[in-house]
C-alpha cells in the first residue's frame, strides 16, 4: 500500500504534496531538521503518519520511538487524541502486514509502568511536555522514580525520532534540544536518533548553538511548494484574512482610573464590555486578551453585568488549577461564548476566533494572539480590534507587564496594518530582539549522567534548561476551612490547591485584619504563622481570609460577611516513593536464586537479539545478567528473605539449604539499612573476573537498579560496623563479608568470596576510575552505556513480572 | 615512573594549586593514564612521561587554557585596559594558542553582538555571563565554572577566584596572559630564555634567580617576586575546582556556597582569630591530600562531592565542615585537609591564609552534636547575625571553637568543653531574652542532649559528679491544680519543661516567673536560693515532706569536699550548666563512680540539716517542710541548727548530741550542700551517723533499685 493509500485510511482524506514528500524523502531514512508549515495545514499528521508508514513498511532505518515533545500539557492531549485516533485506523493495516501497531502514550509524572519503557523494541509514540521529556532527557526526569532515570535516558536518547512542536513556545527548550541532538552525534548513541523541529514561526537563531551550528547547505526544510499552493484548501488557510481595526476604547490614565480596584466602577471596563457585547457575533467565540489580570478580572465582571446570561469565561494564571479548568471547558466548547484572557490563551490553545479585542502588546505576543483568530480561515468576516495603551515610559505602570519600548515598537507596526492574516503579518519587517538563555554544555551532560545524590538526597536542578526561569516572585497560596493549622493532621497542599499570586497582591492581602496565614517551618517541622513571606513559598490561608473566589480566581479581597473560600477536594495523597532500600520486585513466590538468574537470563538474551545488540555488549549483557543477583547469596539477604518463617511457618522456604532470590512475603528487612545486593554482586565479579570487558560488565551489574552506578559512598544514616573494616562499608555491604560458593546459570562456578570494597578508595583499579573511564570512552560514552544497562535492568523486570504471574 | 614535584607542597595555595594543575594539563595533554597522590607535603607524579619528557612538553607542547574575563575591567577586553597580552596572543600564530586564540575571539564577538563596547555595566554583566557560558568553546567553559557561579539569584563568585577571576583591582586573566607571554611566544610557540630555568624551580623547586617581579594574589600572599609558571599554574590549578559545574545549579539553602570544598569562614580555630576576621573574611577553602594514586577523572569527581554535608544539611561554614569530612575522607581514602581562608588583611587584597592541616578521623563523639545540628545551625547563624547582642555573639564563638577542637581530638576534656559551651549559650540567650524570643526570629532553648553524652563527658573528677547529681533534680509539683515538672534548669533559665514518651521538652516561658533563681551571685548562694524555692514550691504543692527526684545521687565524700570547700565552684557551675541540658528523663538512674580513695563523709551539722530535707521519706516518718531552716542557715544564723534538731526530735528522730557549733560560712556553706541529692543508702548513712542508734531506721525496702552498678 502506498503512502497516499495509507494517509487515507488514517486521516479519511489525500495527504498534502508536502506530507507525501516528508513520507518518500528522495533518500530514503532520512528525516529533515525543520518543518515551516503554516498552522492549520497539517504538520502533525505530516510527521506522525510519515512515521507511522515507515514503520508499517517495516523500514529499519525508522526509529523505534517518536516522541513528540510540546509545549505545554493541552497540547499534549489534544496531539495524543489524534495520534490514537489514526493508529486506531490503522491497526487493521498493521495486523495484516503482521506489523506490530505502534502504541501511543502520553508521558505522565507518576510511578505507574508504561509499556512504552517496559517494551523498548516495541514501537511507540510517547507524546509529552518538554518539562517531562527533556528532564528525563537530562537523566533528571521528572515525577519518577529517580532509579528509573537512566532507562528513560536511554529511551529518549536511542532509537528515538524528537518531534519539537510549537516551538515558538519552548523558550530555552529549544536550545537543550539543539545541544543534545549534537551531543548524540558527537558522544554516540547504539541506535540513531533525530529531531525535528516545527513551527510556523521558528527561530532558527536559537537551534544554532555551540554545538549545532547550521550545517553549510542550512538546514534540511519542509515547505509548501507550488502543488501546495494550488491546492484551495492550502490557500483558504495562508489567505486567511482578518481585519484589524485600532479600538475606539482605549486604555489611558483617565479611562483606567480604578481598573486596578475590584468593585470600583472603571470606565474603561465599562466602555470596552460595551463594546466588546455591541461587536459579538451571536453563535461564535469572541475572545479578548488583556495584559494585566486584574483588567481582565474587571471587564469579565462588566460583561457579567451586562450579559449575565451569556456564557461568559475568565482566564488568567491567578486560579487554583482546578478552577481553571473549569474556565477551559467554557473555551475549548462550541457555540456562542465570550472568553477574557489575559496572555495566558497566547499559548497553545487551539481555538479559533471570529471576533478578537486585544491591548497592544509587544510584537511577538501579538503576532500569536493574531493566530488565535480565524485560525482555519473558516470566517469571512472575522476581525480585530486593538487597544491601545497610552504609555509614556517605563515609569508609567499602564505598561506592565512589559517595557514601554517594546509596546511602542508594536504600536508603529500595528498601525500599519489593515489585516492580520498570516500573508500579512509575513510581509512585516520585524527581528526579535536576542534573548540570552543558559545553554546546556556538554561538560553539563556528563556530569548529569551520574545520578548518585549528595549525601543529602538532593538533586542537580536542570530546571532552567527545560524551561524559561518563570516568575519567581510569586508565592503559592492554598486554602483551608480550619482554625489554625495542626502539625499532625494538616497535610501538604495538593497541586489542585495551589494558587500562584505575586508576591505585592499577596501582601495586600496579607494587610487585613481578617487574614490568618500559615506556613511550614521546613527546620523544626511545624506549622508557624507566617512572618513576611518570601518569593516562592507556599501558604496556607484560613477560608475566612478570603481573597479568592472560585469564579474569578484570586482577588485579594478580605470575604464578605460570613462567606469563605471553598476548599478544594483533593484525593488520597499517593503513597511514598521508592525508598534506597526497597526492593518492590523481591515479592513473589519462592524461586531459588538459580531459577531466578536462569531466567534474568533469557530475557535478557531476548531483549538483545530483538534489538540487534552487537555481539561484544550481547556476551557482556549475557555474563551480567549471570552474575547480576549473586549478592542476593549475602547472609544479610538470605535472612532477610528466611527469618519471617522462623516465626510463622506461611513464610517458611521450601527447604533450607537453597539460596533464595525472591521469597513469599515482603515481611524481611535486611538487618543492614539500605543493604544493597548487587553491589556485592559487582564486587564479587571484579574479584573474579579477567579482561578487558571486566569493568564493563561490572559496571551493569551493580546498575541493574538504578541505584549503585558510577560512586560508591556510604550512606549518612547507615550503621558503621566498627574499625574493623577500616572504615570501608556502602550501601550494608561491608569490606570482608563473605559471600558463599555458588555456581551460576551458565557453569561458572564462582569459590566463596571475601568482598573487598578498598575500590571505593581513590587509586588504581578503584570503582570511580572503572566507571569514569566507561562513561569517558569514545565508543561507549554516557548514551550507549545507559541503554546497555537499561537492557539488563529490562530483561530482569520482564523475568520477575513473569515470575510474579507464575511464568517460567 | 614517579616524579616527585618538590616544587608543590600543600602550602602556600598556590602551590597546592599549580600541583592540580600539572596533573589536570598531563592527563589531559600529556598522558591520560598519569595519576598523582600527595607523599607527605610532595606531589608525586605517576606518569609514562620521564622527568625530562615533562620539561620538555610544558616547554614545547603545552597548550594554556583559555581564562578570559570580557566582564571585568582590566581584563584586556576594554578599550583603556592594558591589552599587550591580550593583543600578542590574538595576533600571534602558535597551535599552542589556537584555543586561546578562539576564546578571545568568541568573546570579542559575543561583546559586540550585545552591543558592549565600553566598561561592562553592572545591567551588562550578567547577560554577558550567561552568553559566555553559552558560546564559549568547551575548553573555556572550565574556567567560567571555577570563577562563576550563574544562579537563579544572579552570578555568584567562589572565592577562589575573587569577583569573578578579580582580586582586589588584580585580574587574573590579564595577568595570567602576561605571564604567559613571559614564558612561550604567541607567535612562534617557542619557550622563552627564562623559561625552562623558571619551569625547573616551578616543578621541582630548585632554585634559581632572576624572578620576575609580579603580583601573585591571594594565592601565595609573602612572595613578592613570582615565577611566572607559579602563576600561570596557579590559575590552571584554580580550574581544576570547576568540578561541579552542575551541582551548582541546585538551590541553595542560605547561607552556604555551593562550590567545592568551599565554606564560608569560622573566625576560630587559629591561633590570631578574632571577631574581625570573621566579619571582613570572605570564605575559606578545605584542600585534599590524597595518599594513593589517583587520576585526574577522579579527582574531579571527588572535587564535585566536596559539598560536604553535615547533618543532612550543606556545611556552611568551617567548624560544620570539620565535622563533615570525616565521611567523605575516609570513603574515599582522604587523609588530610588543608585549611585556608581568604581574609581581608591589605586593603583591597584578599590573602589566602594557610589555617592548619585537619587529619581525617573518625570521632564518634562529634556525631554526638548531630540530633542538634538544626538548633546549632539556626542559632550559630543567628547568633552571629549583627543583631546579636555582644554576649550571644562570645557564647556562639566560643561553642564553634570548642566543637571544632572535638573534631580534631575526642577526648572527655573536649566533649565536656563543648557540653559547658552549650550551657553557656543558654545561659547568654536567657541573658537576652528580648533578642531570643523575638517573634521575627525565635531562637529556641538549647534541645535536650541525648543521655550518653553524662557518661561520655564524665571525667572522674568531684565537680563532674556534683554537676551532675544537681542537674538531674527533678521533681513534679502541683501547682494551680495542674502538675508541674520543675528541673533544675528552670531555675537558671527560664524554661517550661514538660515530659512527653520519656523524653524531656523545654520551650521558653510566655512570662518570667520567680522561679528563675538563678542570679551573678556565687554558687553556693544560687544553690540555697534554688533550695528555698523548691521548698516553697512543695509547701504550695502540699507535699508532706521534702521530695527530692534525682536519677543521679551525689556521694557523702563528695558532698563533703563541696562543704569544706576543696571544689572549684566555678568549673561546678560551668558544667551544671551543660549537664542541665540533658534529656533526663531518658538517662537511667545511675551513680558516677568515685576513685573509692576518697571516703570522707561532711561533719555530723551537715547530717543534722541532711535529714529534715533528706529529699525522701526516713524509714517511714516523714520530715515536715521546714523553710526557716534553710533560710536561717543561708543567712550564716547559727539558730538553722537549733531548728533542725527540734525538728528531727519533733519527728521522734533523735539526734546524738543536743547542739552542735558551726561558723556561720560553713553554715551557708551547708545551706547550698543540701540540694545535693543523695541515695536512701547514704540517708541511712546519716542517720547511723548521727542519731541515737536506736531511733536509726532500719532498710524496709531492699530491693528498691536505687544504686544499680554502673
Amino acid at each position: 500500500m502506498d503512502f497516499r493509500a495509507f494517509f487515507r485510511q488514517a486521516t479519511g482524506h489525500d495527504p498534502y504534496p508536502y506530507q507525501e514528500r516528508l513520507a518518500s524523502p528522495e533518500q530514503p531514512g532520512t528525516w529533515p531538521d525543520l518543518i515551516d508549515i503554516p498552522t492549520g495545514l497539517g504538520k502533525t499528521g505530516a510527521v506522525a503518519l510519515a512515521w507511522l508508514y515507515r514503520q508499517y513498511i517495516g523500514d529499519e532505518s525508522a526509529p523505534t520511538r517518536l516522541i513528540w515533545c510540546l509545549p505545554m500539557r493541552t497540547l499534549v492531549e489534544q496531539t495524543h487524541d489524534v495520534v490514537t485516533h489514526w493508529a486506531s485506523r490503522l491497526a487493521p493495516l498493521f495486523a495484516a502486514a503482521g506489523r506490530p501497531l505502534p502504541t501511543a502514550e502520553i508521558m505522565m509524572g507518576g510511578e505507574q509502568n508504561t509499556s512504552w519503557a517496559s517494551h523498548p523494541e516495541h514501537p511507540a509514540v510517547v507524546i509529552g511536555t518538554q518539562d517531562l521529556l527533556l528532564s528525563r532527557a537530562l537523566m533528571r526526569g521528572y515525577g519518577m522514580s529517580r532509579y528509573a532515570w537512566p532507562m528513560h535516558f536511554a529511551w529518549v536518547h536511542t532509537d528515538a525520532l524528537w518531534v519539537f512542536d510549537e516551538t515558538q513556545l519552548m523558550g530555552v527548550g529549544v536550545e537543550t534540544s539543539a545541544q543534545l541532538d549534537a551531543f548524540r552525534q558527537l558522544l554516540g548513541t547504539a541506535k540513531p536518533s533525530r529531531s525535528i523541529w516545527m513551527s510556523a514561526t521558528l527561530g532558527q537563531r536559537q537551534l544554532e548553538t555551540v554545538d549545532h551550528p547550521q550545517p553549510a547547505a542550512g538546514w534540511q526544510t519542509v515547505r509548501l511548494n507550488d502543488a501546495d499552493h494550488a491546492l484551495a484548501a492550502v490557500q483558504q488557510r495562508t489567505g486567511a484574512s482578518k481585519a484589524i481595526t485600532a479600538s475606539p476604547v482605549t486604555l489611558d490614565k483617565a479611562s483606567g482610573k480604578d481598573v486596578d480596584k475590584r468593585g470600583a466602577k472603571s470606565d474603561y471596563a465599562t466602555q470596552l464590555a460595551e463594546r466588546v457585547v455591541e461587536q459579538h457575533q451571536a453563535g461564535s467565540l469572541t475572545l479578548v486578551i488583556l495584559n494585566r489580570v486584574s483588567r481582565a478580572q474587571a471587564v469579565y465582571q462588566a460583561i457579567r453585568n451586562t450579559v449575565p446570561s451569556q456564557r461568559v469565561a475568565l482566564l488568567h494564571s491567578r486560579f487554583r488549577p482546578v478552577d481553571r479548568r473549569a474556565q477551559y471547558e467554557i473555551l475549548a466548547g462550541e457555540g456562542d461564548r465570550i472568553v477574557v484572557s489575559t496572555q495566558v490563551v497566547e499559548a497553545g490553545v487551539d481555538v479559533s476566533a471570529r471576533t478578537m479585542f486585544t491591548e497592544l502588546a509587544p510584537w511577538s505576543s501579538l503576532v500569536q494572539r493574531f493566530g488565535r483568530c480565524n485560525r482555519y480561515g473558516e470566517f469571512a468576516d472575522a476581525k480585530i480590534e486593538w487597544i491601545d495603551l497610552a504609555v509614556a515610559d517605563d515609569k508609567d505602570e499602564t505598561r506592565l507587564p512589559y517595557e514601554a519600548s517594546d509596546l511602542a515598537t508594536a504600536r508603529t507596526l500595528v498601525s500599519q496594518l489593515t489585516d492580520a492574516g498570516p500573508a500579512a503579518l509575513a510581509e512585516v519587517d520585524y527581528t526579535p530582539p536576542r534573548i540570552i538563555r543558559p545553554v546546556l554544555r556538554r561538560k553539563d551532560l556528563v556530569e548529569l549522567f551520574d545520578t548518585t545524590a549528595d549525601l543529602g538526597g538532593n538533586d542537580l536542578d536542570v530546571s532552567r534548561y527545560v524551561r524559561d526561569e518563570a516568575n519567581d516572585s510569586d508565592v503559592s497560596v492554598f486554602w483551608r476551612d480550619i482554625e489554625k493549622p495542626d502539625n499532625d493532621d494538616t497535610r501538604a497542599p495538593a497541586r489542585d490547591e495551589l494558587c500562584s499570586v505575586t508576591l505585592t497582591a499577596f501582601n495586600n492581602l496579607a494587610k487585613k485584619k481578617t487574614t490568618v496565614a500559615w506556613t511550614f517551618d521546613r527546620v523544626d517541622g511545624e506549622w508557624v504563622e507566617l512572618g513576611r513571606p518570601r518569593p516562592g513559598q507556599t501558604i496556607l490561608l484560613t477560608a475566612v481570609s478570603g481573597g479568592y473566589d472560585a469564579e474569578v480566581g484570586f482577588t485579594g479581597e478580605p470575604p464578605k460577611k460570613g462567606q469563605k473560600v471553598a476548599e478544594v477536594v483533593v484525593p488520597e495523597p499517593p503513597p511514598p516513593p521508592d525508598g534506597l532500600d526497597e526492593d518492590p520486585d523481591s515479592t513473589t513466590r519462592w524461586l531459588s536464586l538459580h531459577d531466578h538468574v536462569a531466567d534474568v537470563v533469557a530475557d535478557t538474551r531476548d531483549v538483545a537479539s530483538a534489538l540487534s545488540v552487537d555481539p561484544v555488549w550481547s556476551r557482556r549483557l549475557e555474563i551480567a545478567a549471570n552474575w547480576h543477583d549473586l549478592g542476593k547469596a549475602h547472609p544479610v539477604f538470605q535472612e532477610m528473605m528466611t527469618g519471617p518463617g522462623e516465626k510463622n511457618e506461611k513464610y517458611r522456604p521450601p527447604d533450607a539449604t537453597t539460596l533464595w532470590a525472591k521469597s513469599n512475603h515482603q515481611l524481611g528487612r535486611t538487618s543492614r539499612r539500605g543493604f544493597r545486593h548487587e553491589l556485592a554482586s559487582a564486587l564479587a565479579f571484579l574479584q573474579h573476573a579477567e579482561g578487558d570487558d571486566v569493568d564493563a560488565i561490572a559496571y551493569l551489574i551493580a546498575a541493574h537498579h538504578g541505584k549503585v552506578r558510577l560512586s560508591i559512598r556510604s550512606l549518612p544514616n547507615e550503621e558503621d560496623p566498627g574499625p574493623q573494616v577500616e572504615g570501608l562499608f556502602a550501601r550494608g555491604v561491608w569490606h570482608g563479608d563473605v559471600l558463599p560458593a555458588v555456581t551460576l546459570p551458565d557453569g561458572t562456578q564462582v569459590p566463596e568470596t571475601t568482598l573487598d570494597l578498598r575500590v571505593m578508595r581513590l587509586g588504581r583499579g578503584s570503582w570511580l576510575e572503572r566507571t569514569l573511564g566507561l562513561r569517558d570512552a569514545p565508543d561507549i560514552g554516557p548514551f550507549r552505556l545507559a541503554w546497555y544497562e537499561s537492557l539488563l535492568r529490562v530483561g530482569d523486570q520482564r523475568a520477575s513480572a513473569r515470575e510474579r504471574q507464575g511464568g517460567q | 615512573m614517579t616524579i616527585e614535584l618538590h616544587g608543590c607542597a600543600p602550602t602556600p595555595l598556590a602551590h597546592y594549586l599549580k600541583a592540580l594543575a600539572i596533573l589536570r594539563i598531563v592527563a589531559e595533554q600529556a598522558d591520560p593514564s598519569v595519576r598523582a597522590h600527595w607523599n607527605g607535603d610532595t606531589f608525586a607524579l605517576t606518569t609514562t612521561l620521564s622527568r625530562e619528557d615533562l620539561v620538555q612538553f610544558f616547554l614545547h607542547d603545552y597548550m594554556p587554557a583559555p581564562v578570559v574575563a570580557p566582564w571585568n575591567g582590566g581584563s584586556g577586553f576594554n578599550p583603556k585596559d592594558n591589552k599587550t597580552a591580550i593583543n600578542a596572543i590574538r595576533a600571534g600564530s602558535s597551535p599552542r594558542f589556537s584555543s586561546y586564540r578562539n576564546t578571545i575571539e568568541a568573546a570579542t564577538d559575543l561583546r559586540a553582538d550585545l552591543g558592549i563596547d565600553e566598561k561592562v555595566s553592572s545591567d551588562q554583566k550578567e547577560e554577558l555571563l550567561v552568553a559566555c557560558r553559552s558560546v564559549l568553546p568547551d575548553s573555556a567553559v572550565q574556567w567560567l565554572d571555577a570563577a562563576i557561579i550563574l544562579t537563579s539569584d544572579g552570578p555568584k563568585y567562589p572565592p577562589l577566584l575573587g569577583t569573578g577571576g578579580n582580586d582586589g583591582r588584580l585580574d587574573f586573566t590579564n595577568n595570567y596572559m602576561q605571564r604567559l607571554c613571559d614564558l612561550i611566544d604567541p607567535e612562534s610557540g617557542e619557550p622563552s630564555l627564562v623559561a625552562e630555568s623558571w619551569l625547573r624551580t616551578a616543578l621541582f623547586g630548585t632554585s634559581t634567580d632572576g624572578l620576575g617581579n609580579n603580583v601573585m594574589g591571594q594565592f601565595h600572599p609573602s612572595a613578592a617576586r613570582v615565577n611566572a609558571w607559579d602563576f600561570v599554574l596557579m590559575i590552571e590549578g584554580a580550574i581544576v575546582f570547576a568540578g561541579a559545574a552542575v551541582r551548582k545549579l541546585e538551590s541553595s539553602a542560605p547561607g552556604t556556597l555551593s562550590y567545592p570544598f568551599s565554606v564560608r569562614q569560622s573566625g576560630i580555630g587559629y591561633g590570631t582569630s578574632t571577631q574581625d576576621d570573621e566579619n571582613n573574611s570572605r570564605a575559606e577553602i578545605w584542600v585534599p591530600l590524597w595518599t594513593s594514586a589517583a587520576s585526574f577523572a577522579e579527582l574531579q569527581t571527588l572535587m564535585s562531592e566536596g559539598r560536604a554535608r553535615v547533618a543532612g544539611r550543606p556545611v556552611k561554614n568551617g567548624v560544620d565542615f570539620a565535622r563533615a569530612i570525616a565521611t567523605l575522607g575516609i570513603d574515599r581514602g582522604v587523609d588530610s585537609f588543608q585549611r585556608y581562608g581568604f581574609q581581608v588583611r591589605n586593603g583591597l587584597a584578599y590573602y589566602a591564609t594557610p589555617l592548619g592541616r585537619f587529619e581525617v578521623r573518625k570521632q564518634p563523639q562529634v556525631d554526638l552534636l548531630n540530633p542538634i545540628d538544626r538548633w546549632l545551625d539556626r542559632f550559630i547563624g543567628r547568633a552571629k547575625s549583627a543583631q546579636a547582642p555582644s554576649s550571644v555573639a562570645r557564647a556562639a564563638r566560643n561553642l564553634e571553637a570548642a566543637i571544632l577542637a572535638l573534631t580534631q581530638r575526642s577526648g572527655r576534656r573536649q566533649l565536656q568543653a563543648v557540653l559547658a559551651s552549650l550551657g553557656a549559650c543558654e545561659a547568654a540567650m536567657a541573658t537576652s531574652f528580648g533578642w531570643t524570643t523575638d517573634p521575627r526570629a525565635r531562637t529556641r532553648p538549647v534541645p535536650p542532649l541525648e543521655p550518653q553524652w553524662l557518661t561520655r563527658c564524665d571525667d572522674g573528677t568531684v565537680e563532674y559528679r556534683l554537676a551532675a547529681s544537681l542537674a538531674s533534680l527533678s521533681t513534679k509539683y502541683m501547682l494551680g491544680g495542674k502538675s508541674r515538672l520543675m528541673p533544675l534548669r528552670a531555675h537558671l533559665t527560664p524554661i517550661d519543661a514538660w515530659e512527653k514518651d520519656g523524653h524531656l521538652r523545654a520551650k521558653w516561658v510566655e512570662q518570667l516567673t520567680r522561679d528563675l533563681v538563678w542570679s551573678g551571685a556565687s554558687l553556693q548562694d544560687n544553690l540555697s536560693a534554688v533550695l528555698q524555692r523548691r521548698l516553697l514550691l512543695a509547701t504550695q504543692s502540699g507535699h508532706g515532706h521534702f521530695v527530692a527526684r534525682a536519677k543521679v545521687f551525689a556521694s557523702l565524700s563528695d558532698i563533703a569536699a563541696f562543704v569544706e570547700g576543696r571544689t572549684d565552684d566555678a568549673r561546678l557551675e560551668e558544667l551544671l550548666r551543660g549537664l542541665l541540658l540533658l534529656d533526663w528523663p531518658a538517662v537511667e538512674r545511675q551513680s558516677l563512680q568515685a576513685p573509692s580513695s576518697e571516703k570522707l563523709s561532711p561533719d555530723a551539722s551537715y547530717g543534722v540539716l541532711k535529714l529534715c530535707f533528706a529529699g525522701r521519706a526516713i524509714g517511714d516518718i516523714e520530715i515536715p517542710v521546714t523553710p526557716a531552716i534553710v533560710t536561717n542557715a543561708a543567712a550564716g544564723d547559727r539558730y538553722a541548727m537549733t531548728l533542725a534538731l527540734r525538728r528531727l526530735r519533733a519527728s521522734g528522730l533523735a539526734p546524738a548530741v543536743d547542739a552542735l557549733w558551726v561558723d556561720d560560712a560553713k553554715l551557708r556553706r551547708l545551706a547550698a550542700a543540701l540540694l545535693f541529692p543523695v541515695s536512701r543508702r547514704d540517708v541511712e548513712a546519716l542517720c547511723r551517723s548521727v542519731l541515737r542508734t536506736e531511733d536509726a531506721p532500719t532498710d524496709n525496702h531492699p530491693n528498691e533499685p536505687e544504686q544499680p552498678q554502673a
